[in-house]
């Protein structure tokens, strides 16, 4: 069964369509609402307003405001495959089917057994944790458990991803207007007409702002909500404005970049397949134009957060917009005169205003005057000193209050109600502002912080600046717009000025907007009435928290934040913040300017971490590289493994065989026949120029410079710390011409901090580089048949390979195809790596196996390729160094030049430490088991049976079971290791098992005068 | 054995084994208003060089090099694209590629410049279509807006999570150039980005 809309009013609103019904469900139960309802507003419309419990104390909470300003009224979305915690029911669009849940309660909204919390919360003071849970500092381990169940709001959806599409959107524009109230709307229709490109953003599902909810009045002689309509049509009509609607702008940064979130389908009831939940926009504008608004603030007073007590704009929201009357009976509580329209609106609305207590003492104003005249009882220079009820409000204690002394100066007043309408002014919405660095004023006038308004590239304008008179609004926004558009015309011929722009004519009453600024409503006992005085409602921070930070001894507004967690929830402090400042200045005997104001960060309202990754997952998460041969390792049952990008064959297991099966037969193979790897994915680099020779010179530690043509060499760059950074083989192609292959992985990083350097360090070098790693495939051939299986390869010229020496190069043809060839070892057989252009990569690749197969040819992958290595001890990059490894530490000493006069590490080398005769070298170890393969990333000690924590003397960087040796090797970097070749070492394993023994040798296990290399 | 090559030379698609033609399209669309294919076997040359040598190098290659830089000369068949101050990327007719970097490599002024064969590091993607500024606008960072990105117009930037050239053709027709290896995600990424479009993936020109 429905239930009836008991508070649903008659009106005749635009924005909500009383002939479509929508069917939800809240809590399991059944409800109906209008098209342009909000969950709040159909909730509201039912009589419901309790909606949540609270964070710490799980006080029952109700809704509070109409906005992002929410709160309280925090919702679980749940759908057929997903659901999403933590949504403001204020923001969220009803459609039929939607299901909502309340959160933070169990196990119903109504008996709650953590509300417990609430009854013990005398306990629970700011730095509650901070101060229970510190000792003994073993039974965090204990106390988090505990504490991550019952602390957190809302749970999440693990597996949304799958069901829910978010897409990302880049713009630009020349001017961005954030807001579409009656200031971002006037400036946005300035900026249309200019012919500038504009896009207005707003983040409700309709454009109008407060105008939507009060439009009693004339612009340019036509009714407020008609110029709205008229004015929003011309912006979606014209080519170069971008209107979007539910779409929040969360974070501004620098150099203008913003990011903001468009809420696509999420208000469909039937969701459009074809279109994201949400577009994360990721805008760059010239200028910005800040119509954010102003959130109204609560006032602080014992029992504040009782559901039914209600920000008076929002309850004049739900009237006037969405047709709700929130509750019959009610009171309004005001230092101001814009609760006056709240309280002639509930009246008109057929509500029955009980009072207005207003804390000022003689308020004069024609809206006071035509509310007197109705009949509505004012209580001035009183104060509600408490609200009572269990889930609702029921009453509340009235008395007279002398707002300088902070006292009530009468006897108290009961009076029963079920809404409580409380106004305490205005607060700029500045988090935007701020999130740039802006600077805040505080403005006595109105008693808010407004932006200092001193940047180029963004301005604040309308209740966003400060300024809260609808005639003053329209008129600096007419102005500011105006001279905006003037700036960007400078920048962009396109941007015309010359329509003469007319500030429109307000005919409404002039308002007052001037509130009695109380922070706190202080009582005759504050030990009691300061612990319900809440401050911030999302994060149940009180009055007595802040006064309890003073009295510890906080001063600065940032601690306090921290300490007592005010304004660090979910809502940002968006109507806590400035309360909690006046609280806090009062109590430090300082005023507001003196205290200071914390700085908004983003987001704005809450990003969802879909939005954030946008399309970047499953396959598309990371791009994967793949070389031309790849589908001949495919069909050829490859393993693969990722190497950075790059997806490489890792082993080639036949029929049944285990890793280290195939990985042996690999490693075999290629020390006694031949072994194929594809080496595609190295780094390549072309340099050329007359000065190319003088440029790797300064480069690699070790000489260029007289390298013949068609000679290879191995060098290693190093970073200006001296430590290894990358290495490869650099080849002579031609006098001013060579080819250098860097690592797999650090090609990209390589090529980048060369071009660095000529661009910004040795401009007068005659240097260009181009990348080429794509260009080429490469095989590498290697093994004793290697030979013979090139010359029988070989199309032309097969005698060639007969005088061709251990670092050289060749150019010739295989198959047909032209070739470079280099006679280069990783792996300490005789080997030749074949470069081809790319197009032929496969071809060369299936050419050589199908010749190799009389030779016993065999493809190994980079397993193999690493065993190989190993055996020999070269080293890899990012494996035997990590960005803290000099050559001396590798005992490459050899390759480091001491008769250049520079290169980019040699200042480094030279320093002391560098010859620390304790620092980490390499050397190899042999396990005493020779079976017993040492895990990489171990660490090695001298004495196993030492105390723990136990002396480290290194890690083990490699580690493998070598074939060809028949006995396990690793290469280890270990403290001054190189003066410890002959002792043993133990390697203590996990999980209770021995310590392995090992003995530190050379890390040259084979072939160690390198004669197969040569030979 | 040089015709085995070449059968294999002309089946050859950056796209690796993805079976062409691909069609996807909302049933809501009588036609994808996105095509997509692959140029095959442009030639391509990276050449490096600086003022000096610009005018001299455009006449060699029968296409002025641009003066502004992210900006495309064309001549017969032939594009020059600049993509800074001293480098320009030369999309020349298939086969060409091996003659003209000899041409330019024996020249006089071989010395003070850079030409390098990339032919087959690159590949060049043509995407086209009414909606196609707003598919790149989804994972490209500059503004694609008719004023400001226009025929003519070129920049190496990003798509999504790959490094591209991208070269305005007509209105609404583009050429991203990227490295063959990020050939296969890009296309993943088009056809994910145009879902709502809706696509056509041809076998390649």
């Amino acid at each position: 069964m429905n239930r009836t809309q008991s508070h649903r009013i008659s009106s005749n609103s635009a924005a909500i369509n009383r002939q479509k019904i929508v069917h939800f469900k809240f809590d399991q139960k059944k409800y109906t609402g209008y098209e342009g309802d909000t969950l709040a507003s159909a909730l509201l419309a039912h009589g419901v307003h309790l909606v949540g419990r609270s964070f710490k104390y799980h006080r029952p909470r109700g809704i509070f405001g109409s906005g992002s300003e929410e709160p309280n009224a925090l919702v679980r979305l749940i759908s057929d495959k997903s659901s999403e915690p933590n949504l403001r029911a204020t923001q969220i669009e009803i459609y039929d089917g939607l299901i909502a849940e309340s959160q933070n309660r169990f196990p119903s909204l109504k008996i709650d057994l953590l509300s417990i919390n609430n009854v013990l919360r005398r306990f629970f003071p700011a730095g509650f944790y901070y101060k229970t849970f510190m000792w003994p500092t073993s039974f965090w381990m204990f106390y988090e458990a505990l504490i991550r169940k019952a602390a957190g709001l809302g749970k999440v959806s693990k597996k949304c991803y799958e069901s829910e599409r978010y897409e990302h959107k880049y713009a630009h524009c020349d001017l961005l207007v954030v807001g579409g109230g009656a200031a971002g709307l006037q400036t946005a229709i300035i900026a249309a007409k200019s012919g500038a490109r504009v896009i207005i953003a707003d983040e409700q599902h309709r454009f109008g702002g407060w105008l939507l909810t009060d439009n009693n009045f004339n612009i340019n002689q036509i009714p407020a909500a008609s110029w709205t309509h008229a004015t929003v049509k011309n912006l979606q009509s014209a080519p170069n404005v971008t209107c979007l609607s539910r779409t929040t702008v969360s974070s501004m940064m620098d150099d203008n970049f913003i990011i903001m979130a468009e809420r696509v389908t999420e208000h469909l009831s039937k969701k459009d397949i074809l279109l994201p939940k949400q577009r994360l926009w990721k805008v760059r504008a010239s200028k910005i134009i800040l119509a954010t608004g102003a959130i109204e603030r609560p006032l602080v007073f014992s029992g504040n957060d009782l559901p039914g007590i209600m920000l008076s704009a929002a309850i004049r929201t739900y009237i006037n917009r969405y047709e709700v009357l929130s509750g019959r009976r009610a009171i309004i509580f005001t230092n101001n005169d814009d609760a006056y329209f709240t309280a002639l609106a509930i009246h008109n609305a057929g509500g029955f205003v009980r009072c207005i207590v207003d804390l000022r003492v003689n308020p004069k104003s024609r809206i006071i005057t035509t509310v007197r005249k109705i009949g509505i009882n004012i209580l001035t220079g009183h104060a509600v000193l408490a609200a009572h009820g269990l889930r609702h409000i029921a009453s509340v204690d009235i008395a007279k209050y002398d707002s300088g002394k902070q006292a009530p100066t009468s006897s108290i007043l009961h009076m029963d109600c079920n809404l409580l309408a409380m106004s305490g002014g205005l607060n700029p919405v500045v988090h935007l502002h701020s999130q740039r660095k802006g600077k805040l004023v505080w403005d006595e006038r109105t008693s808010c912080y407004r932006p200092d308004n001193k940047s180029d590239e963004w301005v604040s304008v309308g209740a966003a600046n400060g300024t809260f008179e609808i005639e003053r609004i329209f008129f600096e926004a007419t102005k500011i717009a105006s001279t905006t558009i003037m700036k960007l015309a400078k920048e962009n011929n396109k941007i015309k000025t010359k329509e003469p722009v007319t500030v429109p004519q307000i005919e409404k009453d002039k308002q007052n907007w001037t509130p009695l600024p109380t922070w706190l409503i202080q009582t005759g006992q504050p030990h009691v009435s300061d612990k319900t005085a809440f401050v911030d409602f999302q994060n149940d921070s009180t009055a007595a928290d802040i006064k309890l930070a003073v009295r510890e001894g906080y001063s600065s507004v940032e601690h306090v934040k921290r300490y007592t967690t005010t304004g660090m929830a979910t809502d940002q402090g968006k109507t806590s913040n400035i309360n909690a400042i006046g609280i806090l200045a009062s109590n430090l005997n300082k005023s507001i300017a003196e205290t200071g104001v914390t700085t908004f960060r983003p987001p704005y309202t809450p990003l969802n971490l879909g939005a954030i990754a946008g399309r970047n997952i499953g396959s598309l998460f990371d791009p994967v590289r793949k070389t031309r041969m790849h589908s001949w390792h495919q069909s050829n049952g490859a393993k693969f493994e990722h190497v950075g990008q790059w997806m490489r064959a890792w082993y080639y297991p036949r029929d049944g065989e285990s890793f280290q099966q195939a990985v042996d037969r690999e490693v075999y193979a290629t020390r006694h026949f031949a072994g194929l790897l594809d080496a595609s994915t190295l780094g390549k680099i072309e340099v050329k120029g007359p000065d190319s020779a003088e440029f790797l010179n300064r480069v690699y530690t070790n000489n260029f410079a007289n390298l013949p043509i068609g000679k290879a060499k191995y060098g290693l760059m190093l970073k200006e710390d001296g430590m290894v950074f990358d290495d490869g083989v650099t080849t002579r192609l031609a006098e001013d011409h060579f080819y250098m292959t860097t690592t797999s992985g650090g090609a990209a990083g390589v090529l980048a901090w060369l071009e660095e350097l000529l661009q910004t360090e040795w401009l007068d070098l005659r240097v260009f580089l181009t990348s080429v790693t794509e260009q080429w495939s490469v095989a590498s051939l290697s093994g004793p048949n290697s030979r013979s299986i090139l010359t029988a390869c070989m199309s032309e010229n097969k005698n060639i390979t007969d005088d061709f020496p251990f670092m050289t190069m060749k150019n010739s043809f295989i198959a047909g195809i032209p070739a470079r060839i280099f006679r280069i070892s990783f792996t300490g057989e005789m080997a030749f790596e074949i470069n081809v252009p790319a197009r032929y990569g496969a071809a060369l690749w299936s050419h050589l196996m199908k010749i190799g197969k009389e030779f016993n040819l065999t493809a190994y992958g980079t397993e193999a390729m690493h065993v190989l290595r190993a055996e020999k001890g070269f080293i890899i990059v990012g494996q035997e160094t990590d960005g803290t490894v000099t050559p001396y530490d590798l005992d490459m000493g050899w390759i480091v030049s001491n008769k250049k006069s520079d290169f980019i590490g040699k200042r480094a080398l030279e320093r002391k430490s560098m010859n620390e005769p304790q620092r980490k070298q390499l050397v190899g170890l042999l396990t005493a088991d020779p079976s017993k393969v040492i895990p990489e990333g171990a660490h090695a000690v001298l004495d196993p049976n030492q105390e723990m924590p136990m002396e480290m003397l290194g890690h083990i960087s490699s580690s493998y079971y070598s074939p060809n040796l028949k006995h396990s090797i690793a290469l280890a970097l270990l403290k001054g290791g190189l003066n410890r070749k002959g002792q043993t070492v133990y390697i203590p394993m996990l999980d209770g098992q021995q310590p392995i023994e090992a003995k530190i040798v050379d890390p040259v296990f084979f072939d160690k005068k390198g004669e197969r290399l040569r030979g | 054995m040089v015709d085995t090559i070449s059968r294999i030379v002309v089946g050859y698609s950056a796209f690796n084994d993805k079976k062409l033609p691909i069609l996807r399209k909302p049933e809501s669309l009588k036609a994808p208003l996105i095509e997509l294919s692959e140029i095959k076997h442009l030639g391509k040359l990276n050449v490096r060089c600086g003022k000096k040598n610009r005018d001299a190098l455009g006449k060699l290659i029968h296409c002025n090099l641009p003066i502004q830089i992210n900006q495309i000369n064309s001549k017969a068949g032939r594009f020059a694209i600049s993509l800074g101050p001293d480098e320009y990327l030369i999309l020349a007719e298939p086969g060409s590629e091996n003659q003209l970097e000899k041409t330019l490599n024996s020249s006089d002024i071989s010395e003070h410049i850079s030409v390098i064969n990339v032919s087959d590091a690159l590949c060049a993607i043509q995407v086209s279509g009414p909606k196609v500024r707003d598919l790149l606008s989804k994972g490209c960072s500059i503004d694609l807006h008719p004023d400001s990105f226009y025929k003519s117009k070129a920049a190496q930037c990003d798509l999504a999570l790959a490094n591209i050239v991208l070269v305005c053709l007509e209105e609404n027709e583009f050429i991203c150039v990227c490295r063959t290896s990020f050939a296969e995600y890009i296309l993943d990424w088009f056809i994910d980005a145009s879902y709502e479009y809706g696509i056509f993936v041809s076998d390649g020109i």
